[in-house]
């Protein structure tokens, strides 16, 4: 399996002590990770230091076999990402922003936009301005914006955060979607445990800025056991 | 398309879908017609003009390159910069095919053009409103001059922009960018009473870079002044750059 993300020996420190450290992984092509972790546990700074939000202290990410801090650009047209909160200029329509960020992409077709805005619920809002949405449509456009360009690798932070249970169950589908027949992958962290169960392939478990222990879904659901007391059990263990 | 390119016209794109900028038109249209007014009034009651309105660009140019123009650029570059990194609008540029020194002189290009556009909108509603008046003739004979002067007056502006973006890089807010650098050019107004000798190498001393080009003009000062100019957007350009490469997305 090809690797689209290699996370090595990666770490970030804040001024105020905490942060990540000693992070390692990788991501095959289609491939959906999931980040599980207690707040403040250090998932988003991994996420960021990952799409070049943050600088990182020491450590190698490669996209697609490119090296982010050498070759930023190539790199990152490569991944599509939702960290936080969703990003957009409020006082543009939909469609607009969706523009903005199509202009970066020369290689993709024009009608994409409308494709993403189909895929995200979104077409009948297009020319509505942005600020006006509720953080629901917020999350659909940032989700629109994240696979406009088709991406190798999605980064997904709390992506069901403000969708409703029918967005919510729209968007596993997507994921599953994108991820099984484009050959996609997926960086997902969530605190909903059962979303990352349904979702993903294999999980990376997060204490303190540290990967504790990683699992496969289905070795941990096959054996009878709850990913759920899982979780608890290695967080507690550790 | 090159990178730079796009980002500016995004940038471009969104200073223009700025409330900001639609009202500041409306400021140099008020400004020009209260002149022209005002004028007209003068006329009137008095038998002769108040200015004469061949020279009413310039007047206008004057009056919106000390306050007006200056407030946009810092209120425009704290959007830019401080304002997109507290409300994390940026995120959605800083995670694109485009490195963030690109970004950054995307940034700073857009204002120059918004700056461009500001002032040579002025330009055409001053001058219009001076052919309401007698010496039409006059005012052609100086069109040259003053739309030299308005071209030229891009350049001081997109000094305080290049400073403006340096200070935002500190803020988290575009208010407090506004703060700073009303504070500063305060600071850098009053330092002639310390000591003379300072002056020449206060970036404020060179705003008005653009009246060379009325009057008389003398090359070499306007070289000279052009130099500071030039060292001073290089300096903070450079050190603007600098922090916006190392800022981290909190």
């Amino acid at each position: 399996m090809n690797r689209v993300l290699e996370v090595k020996e990666l770490k970030k420190i804040y001024k105020n002590g905490r942060g990540v450290s000693d992070i390692s992984f990788d991501i095959g092509q289609g491939e959906v990770i999931g980040l599980l972790g207690p707040n403040g546990s250090g998932k988003t700074t991994i996420m960021k230091s990952i799409t070049g939000l943050l600088r990182v202290d020491k450590g190698e990410i490669n996209i697609c076999g490119i090296n982010v801090s050498d070759d930023f650009e190539v790199a990152i047209i490569n991944v599509g990402c939702l960290i936080e909160t969703p990003s957009f200029i409020g006082n543009l329509s939909c469609y607009n922003n969706l523009k903005m960020v199509s202009k970066y992409y020369s290689n993709i077709e024009f009608d994409r936009i409308d494709q993403v805005l189909n895929m995200t619920g979104l077409s009948k809002y297009k020319n509505d301005k942005v600020k006006n949405f509720s953080l629901g449509m917020k999350q659909r456009l940032a989700i629109a914006m994240a696979i406009y360009q088709k991406p190798k690798l999605i980064i997904l932070d709390e992506p069901a955060n403000g969708l409703d249970i029918e967005g919510a169950k729209e968007l596993r589908k997507l994921i599953s979607m994108l991820s099984k027949e484009f050959m996609i992958s997926f960086l997902i962290s969530s605190h909903q445990i059962f979303e990352i169960e349904m979702l993903c392939d294999k999980i990376l478990i997060i204490r303190d800025g540290k990967i504790i222990d990683t699992c496969i879904v289905n070795n941990v659901t096959s054996s009878n056991m709850s990913l759920e007391d899982y979780f608890m059990e290695r967080i507690n263990l550790n | 398309m090159n990178r730079i390119m796009i980002g500016t016209m995004n940038e471009t794109y969104k200073i223009f879908s700025k409330k900001k900028f639609v009202i500041l038109f409306l400021i140099s249209l008020v400004v020009t017609a209260l002149s022209t007014i005002m004028n007209l009034l003068t006329v009137r009651n008095l038998g002769a003009p108040l200015i004469n309105n061949a020279n009413l660009p310039i007047t206008v140019l004057n009056f919106m390159s000390t306050i007006t123009i200056p407030l946009f650029i810092i209120m425009i570059t704290g959007d830019m910069f401080a304002g997109e990194f507290s409300d994390k609008s940026i995120v959605m540029f800083l995670v694109r095919p485009i490195t963030r020194n690109k970004l950054y002189i995307s940034k700073i290009l857009a204002i120059g053009i918004s700056i461009i556009c500001v002032l040579l909108g002025t330009f055409a509603i001053s001058f219009m409103a001076s052919l309401i008046g007698s010496n039409v003739r006059e005012c052609f004979s100086n069109l040259p001059t003053n739309l030299s002067a308005y071209i030229s007056a891009t350049i001081p502006m997109m000094l305080i922009a290049i400073i403006a973006a340096f200070v935002s890089q500190f803020t988290k807010s575009s208010s407090f960018t506004l703060v700073i650098m009303i504070l500063g050019s305060i600071l850098m107004s009053s330092m002639p009473i310390i000591s003379s000798q300072i002056v020449p190498f206060l970036p404020t001393t060179y705003l008005n870079w653009y009246q060379n080009f009325y009057g008389k003009f003398n090359l070499l000062t306007t070289i000279n002044e052009l130099s500071y100019i030039l060292a001073y957007g290089i300096i903070f350009m450079f050190g603007g750059a600098y922090l916006f490469q190392q800022k981290d997305m909190g």
